[in-house]
This record gives structure tokens, sequence and C-alpha cells, in this order.
């Protein structure tokens, strides 16, 4: 009897074995082939739903500056159910900054964050948000739009910056002052290059040393043109300043390379804006005197924040100042840790 | 028989769970091939369902706004009919867009058609109304807005067919993927599985096989002839078993009747061996007594015309002489192949040694003790007179002095027994046993006056009582001592010994 049941064992272990292979195949394939599927847009993962649709709108996305100021609002208004949108990034077309605030009013956004300008265009888009049968409130960041309807405004106080400027520029040996060429960006609309330079002159006008100063205008929206600008300013002998300041990242990386491609590190002085690593490294190097830089990430933040208090307490204050820092080749280190955590 | 064959365990039904369990996993595998390709095909008949009605909301809005622009510019009914059908089906097409505000840029770019869509449409409504109300500079301002805001909305929808569709391309290439890949999976599961089966079925066919194999080995053994072989019990329960078991049976059952034919076989041939040797011995005995005597009728036919002729003449001695001698050849005519008493037996001796005694000159003494129950006991013939003749030849004639024989027949466990014993020259041990395992110690020169020698005595005695322990030759200090036991046929408990002389 017993030999009997070993022998039904037998006949029945390698059924057992098949079915449970074929069972096991069959689960693993399928378990291979949604995994493979999922990573299709058929299932888009968690779908988390946000309270808040903000827009964020600004001049330049190629920016890195905007990129990480946009990168920062993004994280942290997650943080407070708020979606920001880089609006307008995936579209096909280029629209300029007031199209791109039409059709944010137009799509209903919840708010919108803009790099204003102060154009009379501006002030009645802002209006117009307003005005909708649902308020969209406007908070500007980088640039105001002095007089419109914004609610709040974050940014760095321009004025201070160019003092800060000044103050570097003092600090340079002296017989380097004779020639001082100040950058701007050819923004006729755009109130923060003059701002900038007010602050310069103000500082500089403050000191006993006699510093000449000139400006050179640059095209912000073009690289290819500022670049061509600066070369042509630093390869002539004559006309080549001891100092160059720089008011806007892009200048700043084109005559950092200007600078290493026509080996001129030592002849020509420059301070520049900003901080990405190529202008870290130059930095390091020496080849940037300095650079002052507004923080970022706390630019996004400060504005997220600022969007979330409107819409949940309907108050936010009129400005919120973003601090800037001299950067120099004593603390760029720390800077570059703290970019990297 | 059909009994012992567990339903469960038949060779039917073992074949056709395997036949069973290897067609329905074949079949589950390929089912289960189908259902996965399947599925990735109909997801691929999904991948650009997408793009087909971005493309279907991007025509409605065409519709629309071509339809406002002939009604604001003709004001035909007919246009504004036109307009509101296409209005309404804008409106049914833009309600299966997305409106949360999600973590996927197409599902917000999704959200910004839609309310981009409310808003071109009520800026297009409020044209119509315009219109219709005659408040040209109204109608036209809203024509504008509305018209911006279309030109936004396909910037929206292209770019978002634009996502969409190389996201599809990805998804497409992805499914591709998926697809060979349960092919392939399909196909490797299926050798898998079959080469499974095939083992399976194998080593489950071998298993019946095996069996029938060995039962074929073991028969073909038994046909050449080794009955000793078994026929090897597997213990699967199935009907090969069941017939191994019989087999078994039926060989066993074969084996006792053949080992009853032999004993059978061996009895009748005993039987028949010590019959013909009983009749060779006799012969031989005969013969030799033939050989040995002339024609014993006419021998003893004159010896009794003798005694008689010396009665008369008064020769007493000679009479009783001749007379013995006369009985001795009798007895030895007539009673050579018959059975015989003890009684006539010792009557014999009794004439040969008073022949001997004459012969030799009273030489022999010759004295007998015997238990007369035993005197009609019944014994082949020409027994006693040999052994006697024995002692006298081989013992007490090679002696000097007188010779003495003493004879005794007494009952012992059962046997009667006769001893012989005599005073003589004495045997050799080794010649003693010789002479009882049967071998012949007659030498060519030996002279034998009777002619039959103690081999045939025992011979012949073996063969009557059918047993071995018949005889036994003992040699003594001074003399030789025979003892011839003879089973009772009659049985009789009383041992005692009773003196006749």
């Amino acid at each position: 009897m017993k030999k009997s049941d070993n022998g039904k064992r037998k006949i029945y272990i390698p059924l057992l074995m098949l079915a449970i292979i074929t069972i096991g195949v069959m689960i693993g394939l399928n378990v291979i082939q949604y995994r493979l599927l999922s990573e299709t847009s058929g299932d888009a993962g968690e779908n988390v739903s946000y309270e808040y649709h903000i827009a964020m709108i600004t001049g330049n996305y190629s920016d890195i500056f905007w990129q990480s100021v946009y990168k920062e609002a993004h994280e942290s208004g997650m943080e407070l159910g708020m979606y920001v949108e880089d609006f307008g990034i995936e579209l096909n077309e280029e629209y300029s900054v007031l199209e791109l605030m039409e059709m944010a009013i137009a799509a209903k956004v919840d708010g919108i964050i803009v790099e204003a300008d102060n154009s009379v265009e501006m002030q009645e888009m802002i209006q117009k948000a307003n005005s909708q049968s649902t308020p969209i409130p406007v908070i500007t960041i980088g640039n105001d739009a002095t007089g419109s309807e914004r609610k709040g405004f974050v940014g760095a106080n321009n004025y201070a910056l160019g003092e800060k400027y000044g103050n570097q520029i003092l600090a340079l040996p002296e017989e380097k002052l004779q020639n001082v060429v100040v950058l701007m960006p050819n923004d006729s609309e755009n109130a923060q290059p003059n701002l900038i330079y007010s602050g310069i002159n103000e500082a500089l006008m403050k000191s006993d040393q006699e510093v000449r100063l000139t400006t050179v205008f640059t095209n912000e929206n073009d690289e290819f043109e500022t670049e061509e600008k600066i070369r042509d300013l630093l390869i002539g002998t004559e006309k080549r300043p001891n100092v160059v300041v720089c008011l806007n990242m892009v200048d700043t990386i084109s005559t950092y390379q200007c600078l290493v491609d026509y080996n001129l590190v030592g002849v020509v002085e420059m301070i520049g804006n900003g901080l990405t690593p190529e202008i870290a490294d130059g930095i390091q190097k020496g080849i940037i005197n300095a650079s002052v830089a507004t923080n970022a990430s706390e630019m996004g933040k400060t504005a997220v924040r600022g969007m979330y208090e409107y819409v949940t307490e309907e108050y936010v204050s009129d400005y919120t100042p973003v601090k800037s820092e001299l950067i120099t080749k004593e603390n760029v280190g720390d800077h570059i840790e703290k970019d990297e955590k | 028989m059909k009994s012992s064959v567990k339903k469960s365990n038949s060779i039917g039904r073992k074949l056709n769970l395997v036949f069973l369990v290897v067609f329905g996993i074949v079949f589950l595998v390929n089912a289960f091939t189908y259902y996965s390709l399947n599925r990735a095909i109909s997801r691929i008949d999904n991948v650009y369902s997408s793009n087909i009605q971005l493309n279907d909301l991007m025509e409605n809005l065409e519709n629309v706004q071509s339809y406002l622009y002939q009604y604001l510019s003709t004001k035909s009914s007919e246009s504004l009919e036109s307009y509101y059908e296409f209005e309404q089906d804008y409106r049914d097409n833009i309600e299966e867009l997305n409106i949360d505000i999600l973590n996927d840029s197409n599902s917000l770019m999704e959200k910004n058609i839609f309310y981009l869509s409310d808003t071109y449409l009520e800026s297009a409504n409020k044209a119509v109304e315009a219109k219709r109300g005659r408040d040209v500079s109204r109608y036209k301002e809203a024509y504008e807005e509305s018209e911006k805001i279309y030109g936004y909305i396909q910037t929206n929808i292209s770019s978002m067919n634009t996502t969409v569709f190389l996201h599809n391309a990805k998804d497409y290439s992805v499914l591709r993927g998926v697809l060979n890949y349960i092919m392939i999976f399909g196909i490797a599961s299926l050798c898998v599985v079959i080469i499974m089966a095939v083992v399976w079925t194998v080593s489950m066919t071998g298993s019946i096989t095996k069996p029938l194999v060995e039962l074929g080995n073991a028969a073909n053994e038994i046909a050449k002839g080794n009955m000793n072989v078994d026929f090897p019990i597997v213990e699967t329960g199935d009907e090969v078993s069941a017939v191994a078991k019989a087999c078994n049976k039926m060989i066993a059952s074969i084996r006792s009747y053949i080992e009853e034919t032999k004993e059978n076989y061996k009895r009748e041939s005993k039987l028949k061996e010590n019959e013909l040797s009983m009749k060779s011995d006799l012969k031989e005995a005969q013969l030799k007594y033939l050989q040995a005597q002339i024609n014993p009728h006419f021998l003893f036919n004159s010896l009794n015309a003798g005694s008689q002729l010396a009665m008369m003449e008064g020769a007493e001695k000679a009479c009783l002489f001749i007379e013995n001698m006369a009985d001795f050849f009798r007895y030895n005519v007539r009673k050579m192949d018959k059975t015989t008493t003890l009684r006539e037996e010792l009557d014999l001796v009794d004439n040969y040694i008073h022949i001997l005694n004459v012969r030799f000159s009273g030489e022999i003494h010759y004295a007998r003790n015997i238990d007369e129950r035993w005197l009609d006991h019944e014994m082949p013939g020409m027994i006693i007179q040999p052994i006697i003749e024995n002692a006298v030849n081989h013992g007490i004639r090679e002696m000097n002095g007188d010779g003495s024989i003493h004879l005794s027949v007494y009952s012992s466990e059962g046997d009667v027994c006769i001893k012989v014993t005599d005073n003589g020259k004495g045997v050799d041990p080794d010649k003693a046993a010789r002479i009882m395992r049967g071998e012949s110690v007659r030498s060519k020169t030996q002279r034998d006056s009777a002619g039959i020698g103690l081999d045939n005595v025992i011979s012949r005695l073996r063969s009557y009582f059918e047993r071995e322990e018949v005889f036994v030759i003992r040699p003594l200090e001074k003399g030789t001592e025979i003892i011839l036991c003879m089973p009772k046929v009659r049985g009789e408990a009383d041992d005692e010994d009773i003196n006749l002389r």
C-alpha cells in the first residue's frame, strides 16, 4: 500500500513541478510585461492633484539663473500644494512675456509669477489679470512693474547690488581704475541694469579715488552679439579696458571665455554676475575677480511663499528683498557646496 | 485478478493523465501568450488615439472659428446654426480633457487647453451676442480677443500634439519591444514545457514498459529451462504488476508439479533399480553355482542312490554323509532364487558343517544359540551358508589347531540378528570395511567352493530388506564376528534369548 502510494507520488511530482513552473512563468511574464508597459504613458504613475496652478513666466528660459529660480519655486510649491508651471516652455512657438501672461490669464490659472518690466503693456496686462471674474494675483520677480496692480515684488535690491559692485571696483589696484567698463544689457524697458549702474556710480562718488567709468551696451537676448561685442572691446589694445564689470550671467561667461581665449588673464580684471559652475571655476582660478549673485533658489522659494500667502490670506508684503552675495575666491567653495547640497 | 489493479494506477489512466496534463499545459501557455499579445496589441491600438482625439479637437476648433468669422462677416443664420453646432461639439470634446492640477505636463496642458477654450468660447459668444445687438465696436473687440485666444489654443494643441506624438512614438517602440519579448518568451516557455513533457512522458512510458521487458526477460529465462527465476514484481499497482503476480503463481505451481513428478520418477526408478540389482545378483549367484557344479539334479539323485547303497551295505556314517551331501545340494537347487526361512538356512548350515567335518575329520567345532521364535522368519536363501564357508575358508583353514564356529540368533531393537563368530585367523580391518561397503575382495587365485562371495550376500540382503545396515563384519581379538540384522516382519516384542543347545 505504501509502495503504491510512493508510486502515485512519483507520478504527481513532475506534474506538480510542471504546473508550478508554468504558473510561475505566467506570473513572471505578467509582472515583467506590466513593468514594461508601465514605462509607457498609459499609466502615468501617481497622479497627485494640487490645489493651485501657478504660472511662472520669465523672459529667458535658457538662462541658468532663471532655471534654478524655477526649479526651487517648483519644488517649494509642491510642498505647499501649488503646482508651479514653467508656463509656455512646452509650446512650439516662442511667445513674449506679455503674450504668455495673456495666455495664462485666458487659461484661468490661480496665480502668475512674472519677470515683469516697467512698460505700460505690462501694467495693463496685470490689470487685466486682476479684472477677471476670478481675479488672478500677479507677483513680479526679479524685475518689478512699478505702479502696476501687482500684489508683490520679490527681487534683489538693485541699488544695493550696484553699491556692492562699486565697493568691489574700489578694492582693485588704483592704476586699474582709469579704464572701467560696465557692460550694460541693452534693454531699455528694464530698469534693473540702470539701477545697478546708479548704485555703482553712487558708491564710486562716495570715495576719493578717481575712477573713469564707461558703459558698453550688449544685447541680452542675443548671445552671439554679446560675445562679438565683448571680443571687439577686449581685442583692440587701444580701447581695451582695465576692468570689465558684467551685470548679467551671459555677459559674465562671455567675458570670462574671452579673457581665457585671448590670454588676457591678469591684464583685464573682471567683476561678474551670478554663479554657475563655470563662473565658480573662473573665480577659483582668479580670472574672475568677484561675482555679485542674487540667490536664485531663495528668490524662487520666496516668490512661491509670497504667492501662497496671497492665495490663502489675500495678503503679501509689497516688496520682499532677496539677498545678493559677493562671491570671491575666499567664499566660492562654500557656495559650490551649498549648490551641491 | 481485476480487483488487484487499482483503478487509479492503471496504465490507461496514467497515459490519460500524461496526455491531459501535457496538452492542458501547452494549451495554457498558448492561451496565455495569445492573451498577452492581444493585450499588448490593443495597447498599441490605443497609442495614437490621443493624437486622433487632439486632431478632432483642433478640427472642431477650426470649424467654430471659421463659422464665427462667417457669421460675423455675413450674419447668415445658417452659419450661426453651424457655429452653435460646432460650438456644442467642441464643448463636448473639451469635456473629455483633464481639468485637475496634476504633476504631469500633458495633463496640465490639457487643463490649460480646457480653460483657454472656455475663455475662447466665452469671448466668441460675446462677439456673437454683440453682433446680434449690432454693437460694432464690442463685437470687433470680442472677436479680436477670441482670435488671439484661438491662436493660443492652436499653439497649445499643436504643441501638445507634438509632445504626445513623441511620447506615443516612444510608447510604440516599447510596446513593439514588449510584443517581441512576449513572442520570444512564449516560444521559449513552450519549448521548456514541451521538453519537460517529453522527459516526463518518456520516463512514464519507461516505467510502464520496463516491467514488461523484465517480465519478457524472465519468461525467456524460464523458456531456456531455468525454473528458478521469479517474475520481477514492480509495485506500480497497475496491470503489469498484476500480470507479474499471476505469472509468479503459475511458475510456483509448475515448479511444485515438476518437483512432484521428479519425486515419483525417482521412487519408481529406485524400485526398478532394486528389482534389477536383485535379479542380477541372483543371476550371478546362480551362474556361479551352476558353473561350479555339475548338474545338481544328477548329482543329488546320484548321491541319494549312493546313500541307499551305503545303508544297504551298513555303512552308517557314509550313509549320513551322503544324505547330508544330498540335502545340501537339493537345497541349493531348490532355494537359490526363492525366499526361505531361517530354519531351512540353519539346516543347510548343519549339512554344510557335517560335510566339512567329514572332509576335514572333525576339526571344526560348531555351536549354536538360537531364539526359536525366529526360526520361521523369512529371508533370502543362500545367506548364512556362504558366511560359514567364508569363515572356514578364510579363518579356520588358514590356522593351526581346532577351529570353532559359534552361531547365534537373537532379536535386537526390532531386528532379528544372526551372529557368526569364529576363532580363525581374523580379518584385516581395512578389508572388513571394504567388504561392508560391498566391494568384492576376491582375488582371481582364490578358490571358492560355493562361489558365492560376501559381496553378493550383502547386496542381496540390502536389496531384499531395502536398507543398508544389514551386515557387520568385525575383527575380534582372535577370529572374526559377522552379524546380520534383518528387520522383523512380524512385530514380536519379547527379546528373551532361549538357549537351544
